[in-house]
């Protein structure tokens, strides 16, 4: 028989359901759930729902699934939470609401809860993989610079194509597979940031730099030509040494404690230094630390104090494109003659609305065309840790990506997430279509410097 | 024949209600009777139904840009209606002096601006109309946006008076162009016209229509229109139409996006030439006593080459260059064997790309021997059972339709 | 495994299974209720499945296997209908189209393209985007709706005045009968001999079988066009305005008014800019000819100062077109911010009518105790009156059905209709009554026998009467609240 026997009434049946545990959910605010008016515009914005078509791997369905769940219609299965989890949080239907529905301010915090609810169940969830790596290693970029270490050090010696060519990776975990296809060329670490680095000219602001961990581990040079745009447009840059990780890991996968503690300490190790704006280069952490003063509103027991705290800090973060635009930036006098598409990272474009300050500070490049990209604002798939969590619709969306990209058939993609570029680098290595991946500051610092793009990294 | 015409909807819903349940004649509905020679090979017991003296206005809110008329109303009158508030239905039709709206509506007349303008389908929002049992039925309204219900107008449009009998139309009109102007295209050859009508998709002008000819064809455009153009090379002709300034621009625009070795000469036909030009084309379906006419539908990109052959079997035909519709005229010297021969090579050449060639009008025996209505489609079927739904007995217009 | 004792819904999932694979199945009832409403939440009511078909072939199979089993089916694309038009009365079968979304041609020379049912409005319009040509039809749903969809209810949008609705662009049809055969009406030919029966199947909301592939036809860009925004004291003076454009002979692209309520809502989200205090705004685009819409636009600019506009802006820039544009709408999204829930009205009156119906709409609201704010295509004479209510109170909400329907009443007193794009669905099924006498109905439900004998196609949609494998219809209770396309 090829058919798996079909549902019975009894596998049809919701089981009861338990009361002794607080449902998923409760406590969001209702309000918010019924901002939904459920008019579907965002569907075709939802890069899941683009690709399954299936209305509950939408934002409408999956806040329509929320809300069963909190009206107690249907009960948390693994079917339901299957959808909740191949959403994307990449608030691309946010964009596309035109009532204005918080869908971050649902999904977020209902998978927190989800956790909780695991938690106490004792439901297995994440495993070693998200203990070790993604909250053990990620968030601490020595540690993570140093497990690279030997991966760096293959690459250097080219040993990672011979280990490629004889299948070793294969032997991997699929996780730990992945993770490996995904390294970036890793570059040499930067040189150790000092305090404080000094403005160029006349000085127009001083500014703190957020370093990152995963950025700082893997693209520290980006972060280094940031720093060098920064004082090249005369602004003093402060970076403190006491910051950490964003904490967007470990909220995003419910470990809300861990990631109030990262953003307590961040707004500590800025709030102490008198800064006009606190610059981040990476769309991730952006979106993250633009909404701590959610954290201390969702996560139960944040004292007032911090409340007070995090919106302080939350309202000085800046995206660096974003931030340049506003002071003006110095006009960059290097050529890089090159054809390039722009990818808009879900959290720059959704969750910060920063769509055209890229794009004008990369038209100022002497020689520099952008090619317009078709889906532009479609998730590529990297979406944080997403693409080790649910790797075949990573997949599916970092092909549709580079498919996109290459019809565009330019000489290099430029894109202000480090997530976005070790999706879209990996896919295009693997189809033996290695493009470069270039923040948009790495090419300005370029332009500001006079070097040629090969100095970029 | 029998005849009647009713003076009203009433009379006329009387009669076929009588009909229906006394004699059950089969009954044609009539309005100018300009198309009785385009109706093929059929009726001649049928009573002839005229809607010709129902041709009242009902409601002409010009503000709105609606007009609410008898399905009899002579077409001419209409215009003129119309033309007293500046506006104009944009649809050209043949015989205007005799035909009805309601005739035309049911024929789904069309001539050369239906490129720029559209056709009947686009400006029929309303209309009333009996069936063959005497019960009256509307559909629409007189709002320029409607969906409720079936859009029956859509159905009503080139059936023929098969499903019912039109007494009442509302109409989207719209305001009348200042100017029209057209411009004679003398080219080399027909694959020049093919390139020009490429070149003519991203024109920066926006032409109403753009027709061609084979030189049978031009030649009597010429004498008919009473113009003066060079008529020994393929010509293509592009019409304009709006305020001089528009024309102007256009016309000057067209001269420059046209510059091609292929192009001979570019002439602008004038104002007044240009209507009566505009007036030869409309009218040219009509070949008077020519042994037989066809109208040829296809791809747009399929019409040079269609004319081209048109020209080597010396066939006068009109091409609607935008839309894929050729009007032809077989000549009347070759026999009918040879005639009935080239009429299947044209069917052949349309049926290999998906179009349609029908019979207009045909003399015997060409019109008992070949298919009026070209190849039978699918969908004919789904026709008989939407004519057999709303006519049971058939009593409307009998053999007026492909399928039958 | 199949035995003696498998239910109907058993069998049906089973020989479903067959045909699409586990994949394009949903059975479960936590799946399901996503499916038990569109646009239009006030009726519900959850399919037994939801099926996702690939390929016409797949479509023919399942709708083979309903009839088989005599079960209801409805078609559904992105489920954005605001009358409820993918509504499963009597449960059965949902048949989800949106994995059916190809462009499967574009032909510039011959001005058409052909798209799978499931292409999502704006693919398409992206897909052309830079060829000079676009597909007009352009719902303010664009972004989400389906061009399958927008056959069933025959779409329409801002730039209908000028450019007309879905079925004006509409050449051929490819679809699944009721009883499962692939037809095809039209195609690429503009005239073929006979009924135009693509014409009727365009707005038959999914009554007629299921659509799988559409040729619509391209039309050009236009060349050049200028957006205006007219300030005015008084709804009246405004309408007032839009009669007198119309009178002078200008046709523009598109002609939008919005009411001081909206203004309000809209300063507060977006700032753009407008006086508090001014009772109307007309948006007015123009396009054709660089030479021709500078006169225009100065015709109109003149028209609006002399019926009273305190103040007429006009787009400078492209980014300033948007800009007014994106206050058109994202107008429904900044209702929020007036009321708790509400919902709207797709009435259309003779356009000479609009200051009667809007006063009409002024006295239901006063008499209802029922707020209303108005936002609408006023070149159509297709009006949206929005209703603010909070749902949690019964008694509001049966002021809010009173005022609505006294208002769509009176749209069809004054010779108007009571949908201009939405459809009839299940939403307005009660007035087609009031639309259409007996006999009118009547022919409709005959030519409904007639493609659809059955009536397992979509039961319950439209025509009163209609669907013998649908439930009875279910009563309206309850006005919800919607987002307008």
């Amino acid at each position: 028989m090829n058919n798996p026997s079909p549902p019975t009434s009894d596998t049809l049946q919701d089981p009861p359901i338990d009361h002794a545990l607080p449902i998923v959910g409760g406590k969001i605010d209702y309000t918010k759930f019924l901002d939904c008016v459920h008019c579907g515009l965002c569907t075709s914005a939802c890069p899941t729902y683009l690709e399954t078509g299936d209305e509950n791997n939408s934002p409408r369905g999956r806040i329509y699934l929320m809300r069963a769940v909190v009206d107690e219609r249907i009960e948390l299965t693994d079917t339901v939470q299957k959808h909740l989890d191949l959403c994307l949080d990449c608030r691309s239907c946010e964009t596309a609401c035109p009532s204005g529905v918080q869908y971050g301010r649902l999904i977020e915090p209902f998978r927190v809860d989800t956790h909780k609810r695991d938690a106490a169940t004792g439901k297995k969830t994440g495993g070693w993989f998200q203990s070790i790596f993604l909250h053990g290693l990620f968030p601490y970029p020595k540690k993570l610079r140093w497990a690279l270490a030997p991966a760096r050090m293959m690459q250097d010696l080219k040993l990672d194509r011979a280990i490629d060519a004889i299948g070793l990776p294969k032997l991997l975990p699929t996780k730990l597979r992945r993770l490996y296809q995904q390294l970036p060329k890793l570059q040499r670490r930067g040189k150790q940031f000092p305090h404080t680095l000094p403005a160029k000219g006349e000085k127009r602001a001083r500014v703190g730099l957020f370093t990152g961990c995963v950025a700082e581990a893997m693209f520290s040079q980006t972060n280094r030509a940031t720093a060098r745009v920064l004082q090249e447009n005369g602004c003093e840059v402060v970076i403190p040494n006491t910051q950490g990780c964003c904490g967007a890991i470990h909220y995003h996968s419910g470990a809300e404690k861990p990631a109030l503690e990262f953003a307590r300490q961040n707004a500590e190790a800025f709030l102490s230094e008198d800064l006009d704006a606190i610059i981040i280069n990476v769309a991730g952490c952006g979106a993250m630390l633009k909404e701590y003063h959610h954290l201390a509103e969702e996560i139960e027991g944040t004292d007032e104090a911090t409340a007070v705290k995090l919106s302080q800090f939350t309202a000085k973060v800046q995206d660096i494109s974003e931030f340049l635009m506003e002071l003006g930036p110095r006009e960059p006098k290097g050529e890089i003659p090159l054809n390039a598409v722009y990818h808009d990272a879900c959290h720059l474009c959704h969750a910060q609305q920063i769509r055209s300050q890229p794009r004008e500070l990369l038209s100022l490049i002497p020689g520099l065309t952008l090619t317009p990209l078709a889906e532009s604002e479609i998730c590529c798939g990297a979406a944080g840790s997403y693409n080790l969590t649910e790797p075949e619709m990573a997949d599916r969306l970092g092909q549709r990506k580079v498919k996109n990209i290459l019809q565009a058939e330019p000489e290099a993609v430029i894109t202000g997430n480090a997530g976005c570029s070790l999706q879209i680098q990996a896919v295009l290595k693997n189809k033996g279509e290695p493009l470069p991946v270039y923040h948009p500051v790495d090419l300005l610092d370029c332009s500001y410097r006079c070097a040629p793009i090969e100095d970029s990294h | 024949m029998t005849e009647f015409s009713p003076v009203s909807a009433k009379e006329l819903a009387r009669f076929l209600r009588d009909n229906s349940k006394g004699e059950r004649a089969q009954v044609f509905p009539v309005g100018g009777r300009t198309s009785l020679q385009f109706l093929g090979p059929q009726q001649t017991t049928a009573a002839l139904l005229s809607t010709h003296q129902i041709a009242n206005v009902i409601d002409y809110p010009a503000r709105d840009m609606t007009i609410t008329v008898g399905a009899g109303m002579r077409t001419s009158d209409l215009s003129e209606i119309l033309a007293n508030e500046n506006q104009e239905l944009p649809i050209d039709i043949s015989h205007n002096q005799r035909a009805t709206i309601g005739g035309a509506i049911s024929c789904n007349v069309s001539g050369p601006r239906r490129y720029g303008q559209g056709t009947f389908r686009d400006y029929l929002i309303g209309m009333t109309a009996v069936d063959a049992e005497g019960k009256e039925f509307h559909a629409g309204g007189r709002v320029v946006k409607n969906v409720a219900g079936y859009d029956l107008c859509k159905l009503m449009i080139g059936s023929r008076g098969s499903l019912g009998v039109l007494t009442e139309i509302t109409l989207k009109v719209k305001p009348k162009q200042d100017h029209l102007e057209a411009v004679w295209i003398n080219c080399e050859s027909f694959e020049t016209i093919d390139l020009l009508c490429e070149k003519m998709l991203n024109s920066a002008t926006r032409p109403v229509a753009m027709e061609a000819f084979t030189p049978a064809a031009c030649q009597f455009v010429v004498a008919d229109a009473r113009i003066n153009f060079p008529t020994d090379h393929p010509v293509m002709l592009v019409f304009y139409e709006g305020t001089e300034k528009e024309l102007l621009w256009q016309i000057g625009m067209l001269r420059s996006e046209l510059d091609h070795p292929g192009v001979r000469s570019i002439e602008e036909v004038g104002d007044e030439s240009s209507i009566l030009l505009l007036g030869t084309l409309t009218e040219f379906p009509d070949g008077g006593d020519v042994p037989a006419t066809f109208q040829a539908n296809m791809r747009p990109s399929r019409v040079a080459s269609f004319l081209e052959y048109c020209t080597s079997r010396n066939i006068s035909a009109v091409a609607r260059l935008g839309n894929g519709i050729v009007i032809g005229h077989l000549p009347d010297d070759i026999g009918h064997e040879a005639q009935k021969s080239v009429l299947n090579e044209l069917s052949a050449h349309t049926h290999n790309d998906g179009g349609n060639l029908i019979l207009l009008n045909a003399e015997e025996p060409i019109a008992s021997e070949l298919s009026w209505w070209g190849r039978a489609e699918q969908s004919w079927s789904v026709m008989k059972t939407i004519k057999e739904s709303l006519d049971p007995s058939g009593l409307l217009n009998p053999g007026g339709t492909p399928f039958e | 495994m199949s035995s003696t004792t498998e239910s109907s819904a058993e069998q049906l999932i089973r020989r479903f299974r067959d045909v699409v694979g586990e994949d394009g199945l949903l059975y479960r009832p936590e799946e399901l209720i996503v499916y038990e409403c569109d646009g239009y939440v006030v009726e519900k009511n959850v399919p037994d499945v939801v099926v996702f078909p690939r390929t016409t072939a797949q479509i023919i199979e399942l709708v083979k296997i309903c009839n088989d089993l005599k079960v209801p089916f409805v078609p559904r694309g992105a489920g954005t209908s605001l009358a409820g038009g993918t509504l499963p009365v009597g449960g059965g079968v949902m048949i989800t189209l949106t994995r059916m979304r190809e462009i499967l041609e574009i032909n510039y020379r011959d001005r058409y393209a052909i798209v799978e049912p499931g292409l999502v409005n704006v693919h398409l319009t992206q897909a052309l985007k830079g060829s000079g040509y676009h597909y007009a039809p352009d719902p303010s749903s664009q972004g989400a709706c389906t061009l399958g969809g927008n056959v069933a209810t025959n779409s329409g949008g801002p730039h209908t005045l000028k450019y007309g609705v879905t079925v004006n662009h509409v050449l051929g049809i490819e679809y699944v009968s009721p009883q499962g055969e692939l037809m095809r009406l039209g195609g690429p030919q503009e005239e073929m001999p006979g009924y135009d029966l693509t014409g009727m199947f365009v707005g038959s909301e999914g009554t007629f079988g299921i659509c799988t592939k559409i040729w619509v036809r391209l039309t050009r860009d236009p060349a050049a066009h200028r957006t205006l925004l007219a300030i005015f004291e008084t709804v009246k003076d405004a309408t007032e305005t839009i009669s007198a454009i119309i009178g002078a002979g200008i046709v523009p692209a598109a002609l939008e008014m919005m009411d001081q309520g909206i203004i309000a809502a809209l300063e507060e989200a977006f700032h753009f800019g407008f006086p508090l205090d001014a009772g109307a705004v007309l948006l007015i685009e123009t396009d054709g000819l660089e030479v021709s819409v500078e006169q225009d636009a100065l015709d109109i600019e003149r028209l609006c100062s002399e019926n009273g506009a305190r103040e007429v802006r006009r787009a400078g820039t492209e980014a300033e077109r948007q800009l007014l544009w994106k206050c058109r709408k994202q107008a429904f999204g900044a209702i929020g911010r007036l009321s708790p829930s509400y919902c709207t009205q797709d009435g259309v009156v003779p356009r000479t009518k609009l200051p009667e119906i809007l006063d009409c709409i002024t006295e239901s609201s006063e008499r209802h105790g029922i707020r209303v704010v108005n936002v609408f295509h006023a070149g159509d004479g297709n009006i949206h009156p929005i209703l603010l209510f909070d749902e949690r109170d019964p008694e509001q909400i049966k002021r809010v059905m009173a005022a609505s329907d006294e208002i769509l009443n009176r749209c069809i007193d004054l010779g108007g209709s009571v949908t201009g794009e939405h459809g009839i669905g299940v939403e307005k099924i009660s007035f087609m009554s009031r639309l259409f006498t007996e006999n009118d109905l009547e022919i409709m439900g005959r030519i409904r026998i007639a493609m659809n004998p059955t009536g397992c196609c979509s039961p319950s949609k439209m025509l009163p009467t209609a669907g013998a494998c649908g439930m009875e219809h279910i009563e309206r209770s309850h006005p919800g609240k919607q987002a307008h396309a």
